[in-house]
């Protein structure tokens, strides 16, 4: 009887597997269903759900795209990977390891595709994430004559190959984009200097070094000078407090 | 934040639609808003603003979408405990969910597929069901779905969800507009399913517009107004009910007219109000 049990959990099991793979790959295989045409309706329903979730996290690049790609480039993501984000808006994130293992960029005819999906999908990040706690912040607080100032907290730095977000886009030229949530809680970015790339990466050595100490990490690592490099951040952190992504705290004792 | 338990009627949040009930005035007003805790409740920023401003203004109601309860996959709990710190921060009363299945082999599919209607999915559900009321310290409350095709079942659908009320000690989620689509779609008689239905476990209903595609099917897609057999249908089983809270669901295709949304949830509350003045007089 146990086994007769057991027997029928895998059949189920089996069908609703099927059922369900049919939904990501479009192939009908093994499933098991009294109107096969009606099927259909739910391989298109899971469709549009995926396509609206991409075209929302990734409007640049579906523009740049013609639809036959586009469509290809949806079938294929659903079909080939393993979708992992249980929350719908996460589930984007993923297009780009698909398309980074399938050489996506080289099948469509658009080398920086890539690129331009991190850049997208930062902007996305940037701008949903969830907010730090004050803890979570006060890891991004630094001291910088004898002042408190906390960076960012919420920015991603995406180093491209490529021009991908100008009129000169797709120009082979290493590119640098600091995206952050602007003051008005929107996803910003701007394309920064290397040396200021530089800043960023390394911005969790300034954080728990404190600036002087960082500057002399830097000159050491990079040999230019203590001069150029004061003047250097000078310029850095007075362009990011303007944009406030750099701001003096204001502690309440 | 205002909340305590729901009645009235409501309506679902979308982004969409946010300004619209940011100033909505007095004029049928929803008496609360449903979200998906899915799709907010990791968000900061701007979104995490928006929700509390609406949160300030009424009450908050969540209605899932991924907890797979009829997968075979097991229970994650880790997702789980992320939903039902959201609950308790809005201080949601009861979990509902969807009868149905949208995860296999930790794949997730951001869509509803239905259960096969067999006594092996009956005690796969119960079970699930059991520790995920236990972990979240609340009643699920499960909705029967619309669905488009029938899977090898040994039951009908209503013996199923008869048997899952019974079996799972879990409420029900009547969705009105789902049962107008299954009996259209399936060739039954939706009053015939309402009669039987385990009423006595329904605390909540969802009324919807849907889209027919054929002669033959209509697809649930909430981008439609509600039409007039479902209303009938909603005044046909509200007598047989207590007072439940009921939701117009509407997720895309919203009206260019704000006024033909408001006259929606105008008309459901004219049924609720004679509905409640019967039971009055009763």
């Amino acid at each position: 009887m146990r086994k007769k049990v057991e027997a029928q959990r895998e059949d189920l099991e089996v069908n609703m597997n099927a059922f369900f793979n049919f939904c990501l790959e479009g192939k009908l295989g093994e499933v098991a269903v009294q109107d096969v045409s009606r099927i259909w309706n739910y391989r298109r329903l899971v469709f549009t759900v995926f396509e609206d979730a991409l075209s929302t996290a990734y409007p640049i690049t579906k523009s740049i795209m013609n639809k036959a790609n586009w469509i290809d480039l949806v079938t294929g993501f659903m079909k080939e990977n393993r979708h992992a984000e249980k929350e719908l808006w996460k589930m984007p994130v993923e297009l780009i390891g698909y398309c980074e293992e399938f050489n996506i960029a080289e099948k469509t005819g658009i080398p920086y595709l890539t690129d331009l999906l991190r850049f997208e999908w930062a902007e996305t990040i940037v701008f949903c994430e969830k907010d730090f706690s004050d803890e979570e912040v006060e890891r991004f607080v630094f001291q910088y004559k004898g002042q408190p100032f906390r960076f960012g907290p919420h920015f991603r730095l995406v180093d491209s190959k490529w021009e991908i977000h100008t009129s000169e886009r797709g120009k082979l030229r290493p590119t640098f984009y600091f995206v952050y949530r602007n003051a008005d809680l929107q996803a910003s970015y701007l394309i920064i200097p290397p040396i200021y790339a530089y800043i960023v990466q390394n911005i969790e050595i300034l954080l728990e070094e404190g600036v002087e100490k960082f500057l002399k990490i830097v000159e050491f690592s990079t040999q230019v000078t203590e001069s150029e490099l004061r003047k250097v951040w000078e310029q850095f952190f007075s362009s990011f407090c303007h944009l406030e992504i750099i701001k003096q705290v204001n502690r309440v004792e | 934040m205002m909340n305590c338990p729901l009645s009235g009627v409501g309506l679902g949040f979308r982004r969409d639609i946010a300004d619209l009930l940011l100033n909505w005035g007095d004029e049928n007003r929803p008496d609360f808003v449903e979200l998906a805790p899915e799709n907010w409740m990791s968000l900061g920023g701007a979104s995490k603003v928006l929700l509390e401003k609406v949160a300030a203004q009424y009450p908050i109601t969540t209605h899932g979408l991924s907890l797979s309860i009829g997968s075979p996959d097991a229970i994650d709990f880790g997702f789980l405990a992320q939903v039902k710190d959201f609950l308790d921060r809005f201080q949601i009363e009861h979990y509902t969910e969807h009868l149905s299945f949208s995860q296999c082999n930790n794949v997730h599919l951001y869509d509803l597929l239905p259960v096969a209607f067999t006594n092996n999915a009956v005690d796969h559900v119960a079970e699930k069901v059991a520790r995920v009321q236990d972990f979240m310290k609340r009643e699920l409350i499960l909705e029967n779905i619309s669905y488009y095709t029938n899977v090898p079942s040994e039951m009908s659908e209503l013996e199923f969800i008869t048997k899952i009320a019974e079996k799972c000690g879990c409420g029900l989620l009547l969705d009105v507009n789902n049962v107008y689509v299954n009996a259209f779609n399936h060739s039954y008689d939706p009053y015939a399913f309402l009669n039987a239905f385990p009423l006595d476990k329904v605390k909540y209903i969802h009324m919807a517009g849907h889209t027919k595609v054929s002669e033959d099917l209509i697809i649930d897609t909430h981008g439609e107004e509600i039409i007039q057999p479902v209303y009938d249908l909603l005044k046909f089983v509200l007598p047989k009910l207590s007072r439940v809270p009921i939701l117009l669901e509407r997720d895309f295709n919203f009206p260019e007219n704000p006024e033909d949304l408001k006259r929606e949830l105008e008309q459901l509350n004219r049924i609720e109000s004679e509905f409640i003045k019967q039971n009055h007089h009763a």
